[in-house]
């Protein structure tokens, strides 16, 4: 065990009790649309490639293939939607707390002293559903950075104001 | 205080001239040179090319050259910088005139180097660094070196009075021998797979350029393969491998000399400094508040050696200085001392732990699977010779994850984390908690089952992974980090 006389383990702040907040419910269009933009290419290749280019082709493979897509398909957006509610975000009073991802989870912490700036952006989508991203960036590498998609701009936007009056705090 | 006036708008050494011209020539040179081979070529087979024959060509290559020398006078011309109270004032540019000043609390270091020609003319460059991205840098190409030396006090007074005080210590100096040993040791098996891979993409993408040599035929000729039979195959192959490793061991040895020729640790009051390199001479200084994290790498061999080498790891520097972070052929004292200098208050951690054994099955499963890809490979090739590499493959594969799983250490303490990994090579890095600049917790749904996850780390020069730990643990360690930093009043830089 960690050497640690100064204070008691079940002392220190845990991040385990914190709750996190979930982000927008719009954002799951956006995750919907963003799964169909993914795999439309494929699908109209392979109608493409079977009825325009080459009418006269066996249709069993045409059936085999676009099988094989629909299942790739459904688990892409399966994980996609389950994943949707590990997206989530927290604020304390030394840090912003955000986590993502089903396979691969991942629960990243960022002290407001190690800040370097906040932006906010908007995709075309997103502004049609009033969602914004916010980026927290650190010194460290990009993959450091806590980035919060699908947060409505509202909230975007307080966050953004009360994470830059913590930074200006320290200055 | 200093001989030299620093208020008045200088040139540099009249020898810039021919640093400038020098500095040209190779960027003229790197970005023409593959342009310039087929005329060469076709010059040398034919002796004309556009039917312009010597005259006129040797015409033209002074004509570029008179034109790169004239651009080079003029550049130096208009080169002028001086100091004032405000900061370190540069005017440049031949037609697009640029005024540069940089207020000197904005100067983050400053670098004295020579190439090699500026070593054969005597005189020195001198970079100021500043805060910000790889651009916010000055180059002055010619100075001599007592005047370059004088100018770095100049620009560095405000912040580092005491420290030009003369109590320089030569703290340590690798002999030639010393860097030989650390040239022979170094880890040759994977710069002859990159070299290998390296050639054989070459290859490709020359070909019909090499067809010209008529390579087949002399490879051929000296090795006559009329009795086709394995052990010649097997000969020949083990043969042209035994002299790539030689290569490979040569080029090491003087890659390893050239860089760290004349490597010197030297110890201003606290401050350490290291100055290495033949060809490119590189002065760099470390500052204690911009060290992110020290990595102390040995192998097996070097290890018998007692050759370690010690990466410092600076925020905002630039990737070439990046690289020449390092100090080679250190014995373990030496890196103890080193490391106390840059952390006054760390001490070996007394209490390692290992990563759970989900981080050996892990190991073990990545292993099967990469052996049973490489042996279809083989069953489909349909060549019984090929199964002979099992006998090399699976010992290997055996060895890593035994080494990988034994050397793998972590501590957490109140000030430092110390993370040690590797197979033949042996890393430890060590990095002080208010460095971080954030932490995370990730977890696989393969990890999930079995209560296992990992620490990411990560600070503002690299990140550290502590591997397959105990999920609760995980956590712990996440909030036992997160709250000595917050509480930390220390800046990470």
């Amino acid at each position: 065990m960690t050497t640690n006389q100064q204070i008691v383990t079940d002392q220190l702040p845990t991040i385990e009790s914190v709750a996190l907040a979930g982000i927008s419910k719009a954002y799951l269009k956006i995750i919907y649309i963003n799964a169909l933009m993914v795999f439309i290419v494929p699908f109209a290749a392979l109608i493409l490639s079977f009825f325009v280019f080459n009418s006269d082709a066996d249709l069993t493979y045409f059936w085999a293939l676009l099988t094989v897509l629909l299942i790739f398909f459904a688990v892409y957006l399966t994980i996609a939607i389950l994943g949707f509610s590990k997206r989530r975000y927290a604020i304390r009073e030394l840090d912003v707390i955000y986590s993502s991802g089903l396979i691969f989870y991942k629960l990243t912490t960022v002290p407001f002293v190690r800040i370097q700036h906040i932006e906010i952006s908007k995709s075309f989508l997103a502004r049609k559903f009033d969602l914004a991203t916010l980026h927290i960036f650190t010194a460290g590498a990009s993959g450091s950075d806590l980035v919060i998609k699908g947060l409505p701009t509202e909230v975007a936007e307080k966050l953004n104001a009360f994470l830059s009056s913590k930074i200006n705090e320290q200055v | 205080m200093s001989k030299f006036d620093f208020s008045q708008p200088t040139r540099q050494s009249s020898k810039g001239i021919i640093v400038i011209f020098g500095l040209q020539m190779v960027k003229f040179l790197k970005n023409g040179f593959i342009f310039l081979i087929p005329f060469i070529i076709r010059f040398i087979n034919k002796g004309s090319v556009f039917g312009l024959n010597l005259p006129y060509v040797l015409l033209i290559v002074f004509g570029i050259l008179a034109l790169i020398l004239l651009v080079s006078i003029l550049k130096y011309l208009n080169f002028k910088f001086y100091s004032s109270s405000e900061g370190f004032h540069l005017e440049k540019g031949i037609i697009n005139k640029e005024n540069i000043l940089i207020p000197k609390g904005k100067i983050q270091n400053v670098y004295i180097k020579q190439n090699l020609l500026q070593q054969v003319i005597n005189v020195s460059s001198l970079t100021i660094e500043t805060a910000g991205n790889d651009n916010a840098e000055v180059e002055i190409s010619a100075l001599p070196l007592d005047y370059a030396l004088a100018l770095k006090k100049e620009l560095m007074a405000d912040r580092t009075t005491e420290i030009w005080e003369d109590d320089t210590i030569v703290y340590y100096r690798a002999s030639i021998a010393k860097l030989f040993l650390e040239g022979i040791t170094n880890n040759h098996i994977k710069s002859t797979i990159i070299i290998l891979t390296f050639f054989i993409g070459w290859y490709y993408e020359n070909k019909e350029f090499l067809q010209e040599f008529k390579l087949n035929e002399k490879v051929n000729h000296w090795f006559p393969t009329d009795s086709e039979s394995l052990s010649t195959i097997i000969l020949i192959n083990l043969f042209a491998i035994l002299v790539m490793l030689l290569g490979v061991m040569l080029f090491s040895i003087l890659k390893t000399i050239l860089v760290n020729y004349n490597l010197t640790v030297t110890e201003q009051n606290k401050n350490l400094e290291i100055s290495k390199g033949l060809f490119n001479k590189v002065n760099l200084n470390l500052l204690p508040s911009r060290i992110q994290s020290i990595a102390v790498k040995t192998n097996r061999i070097k290890q018998l050696f007692q050759l370690h080498t010690l990466h410092i790891k600076q925020a905002m520097t630039n990737k070439e200085q990046k690289d020449k972070l390092s100090v080679v052929g250190l014995n373990s004292n030496q890196v103890d001392y080193l490391i106390e200098h840059m952390y006054s208050d760390f001490k070996k951690p007394k209490h390692k732990q290992k990563p759970e054994f989900y981080f050996k099955r892990l190991l073990i499963i990545r292993s099967v699977i990469i052996l049973l890809v490489l042996n279809s490979i083989i069953y489909l090739l349909n060549d019984s010779s090929f199964w002979l590499l099992n006998l090399l493959v699976v010992p290997y594969a055996f060895l890593f994850v035994k080494y990988t799983y034994k050397k793998a250490f972590y501590s957490v303490e109140e000030n430092y984390v110390t993370i040690e990994h590797g197979f033949i090579e042996s890393t430890m890095h060590i990095l002080e908690v208010h460095k971080i600049q954030s932490v995370s917790f990730t977890q696989t749904i393969f990890q999930k089952r079995r209560k296992i996850a990992s620490l990411k780390i990560d600070t503002a020069s690299s990140s550290v992974q502590i591997p397959h730990i105990n999920d609760e643990h995980a956590k712990y360690l996440m909030d036992y980090l997160l709250y000595n930093l917050e509480i930390s009043e220390k800046n990470w830089m």
